[in-house]
């Protein structure tokens, strides 16, 4: 295909896999914190089994500023951080640190949007047969959520897939280092035009396997 | 002012159901709402009770302080004699496995089977998984859905997911089985299938019902009493063939009115 050499095959071969490296790491840590984030303000909200007014008013302002806080600019005011958690601010496991900080409120975001369709009334109804916190959210909200959580992660990941993208700027390596440096640096259209193809691909397969999988885990 | 067509000649320790002063105060947009205003009832053992009134009546309300969803302002809520208000954490746990309660909107778990639902009371409070299904089958059986264990609620009708939610609430063999409006969802027909298997909850398993609803026929159907609930206050209470005959308070009279 494109008459490419074996040496720019597998550039693009090894950026393919940089960026679902860092995609699929990120996309996991987010996911993880992320949901726990979104447990903690559907539990203390107004309405939740655990509400309380002071670590909900401080989680969700903190939540919505890191939000509107521009990826390129988080990228680099938390240089410091990364280089304190990986020891290095540049290259791709130090781009995997941004993106999960940068993911983890939108995910939270989304993991309250997807347990507030959990009906409260059910969830009162299961405390009310003498469950603790932890069973509510282990027993009702989670199971229940599971095909909107699945859909919450597929859209997690593919924005990652295009912020990782940003990362490059520290390094980041993966698919969108070789479309600037080969495809827009030395005019190589081609290569630009491999790199894109790759990341539709990615993209398309995260949303395909994703809304399967809620699809066949949907109960209702 | 509470009419009484007899005098309650039992003594309180009988009663296993007892309400006593609860008052219930909600703060709205709207300003200050007393929800509950000094609800007085004792239900005795064995007794399938009713408790009438119309919408805003406080009914909703009871109900949340029946299974502490809600804390009573001033008041006691005492089941089996313990005071519910009182209990926290690991006791308080404990304490509602003594109440089950079905609901109007079933309040099933989508993502469980029938069984998995009927087992979950069971599950909370630790029991093995082989014992918890051996009485999930058992009870389902008992309700009269055997062989239906495996369903989703989605595959089950009103009626049939109604039995489901029986069968979770006598799960954990509790001593009183509170009924919120439980036929409100269900057209006639299964109304009374589900009224007769309330019935048989009282005579084979021994349980205290109460039956919280407006559908004044349910009520004459299977209850031994009638409390009417009007404004947050108990403001009736006696053998439901004389509230229905002889109606003293203003407001059974405006509710059997309106049901004729």
């Amino acid at each position: 295909m494109f008459g490419f050499s074996e040496a720019r095959v597998s550039l693009l071969v090894n950026a393919t896999f940089e960026t679902l490296g860092m995609v699929g790491a990120a996309t996991a840590f987010s996911v993880l914190l992320g949901l726990a984030v979104g447990v903690l303000l559907i539990l203390t909200a107004p309405t939740g089994i655990l509400r309380s007014r002071p670590l909900y008013g401080l989680l969700s302002p903190i939540v919505d500023i890191t939000r509107s806080v521009p990826f390129i600019i988080l990228l680099v005011a938390i240089i410091p951080f990364t280089r304190w958690l990986v020891g290095t601010s540049i290259g791709t496991v130090a781009a995997t640190v941004p993106l999960v900080v940068a993911a983890v409120p939108f995910v939270a975001r989304l993991v309250e949007a997807a347990l507030k369709e959990v009906d409260n009334s059910v969830v009162e109804a299961i405390a009310a047969m003498g469950a603790t916190a932890w069973q509510v959210v282990t027993k009702v909200y989670l199971p229940e959520a599971v095909p909107a959580l699945l859909r919450a992660a597929t859209t997690t990941a593919i924005s990652i897939v295009g912020y990782s993208a940003m990362a490059g700027a520290v390094g980041g390596g993966g698919l969108r280092n070789v479309a600037i440096t080969y495809g827009y640096q030395r005019f190589q259209g081609d290569i630009m035009l491999a790199t894109v193809i790759i990341l539709v691909i990615i993209v398309q397969l995260i949303q395909f396997s994703g809304e399967f999988l809620a699809r066949r885990l949907d109960r209702r | 002012m509470s009419v009484l067509h007899e005098p309650q000649s039992r003594p309180v320790t009988d009663a296993v159901l007892h309400l006593d002063g609860v008052v219930k105060r909600y703060r709205t947009r709207g300003g200050r709402i007393v929800a509950l205003d000094g609800v007085d009832l004792s239900v005795p053992r064995g007794v399938i009770q009713g408790v009438i009134g119309f919408s805003g009546a406080g009914k909703s309300t009871l109900v949340r302080c029946l299974t502490a969803l809600e804390r009573p302002d001033e008041g006691r809520v005492r089941i089996g004699g313990v005071d519910l208000a009182r209990l926290l954490g690991r006791e308080l746990r404990e304490a509602r496995r003594g109440i089950g309660t079905i609901y109007q909107g079933f309040q099933l778990l989508g993502s469980r089977t029938a069984a998995a639902n009927v087992a979950l009371p069971l599950e909370l409070a630790g029991v093995g998984w082989s014992q918890r299904s051996e009485r999930a089958l058992e009870l389902l059986d008992w309700v009269g859905l055997s062989g239906r264990e495996g369903s989703y609620p989605a595959q089950l009708s009103g009626g049939q997911r109604q039995r489901v939610a029986i069968a979770r609430a006598l799960a954990p063999r509790p001593s009183v089985l509170l009924c919120d409006e439980p036929m409100s969802a269900l057209d006639a027909e299964t109304t009374s299938s589900i009224l007769r298997l309330l019935r048989r909850v009282r005579d084979e398993l021994k349980l205290t019902v109460l039956l919280i609803t407006h559908e004044l026929p349910a009520v004459q159907a299977i209850c031994e009493r009638v409390a009417v609930l009007d404004a947050g206050k108990v403001v009736e209470e006696g053998p439901t063939a004389a509230v229905f005959d002889d109606p003293r308070s203003d407001a059974a009279r405006r509710l059997l009115q309106g049901s004729v």
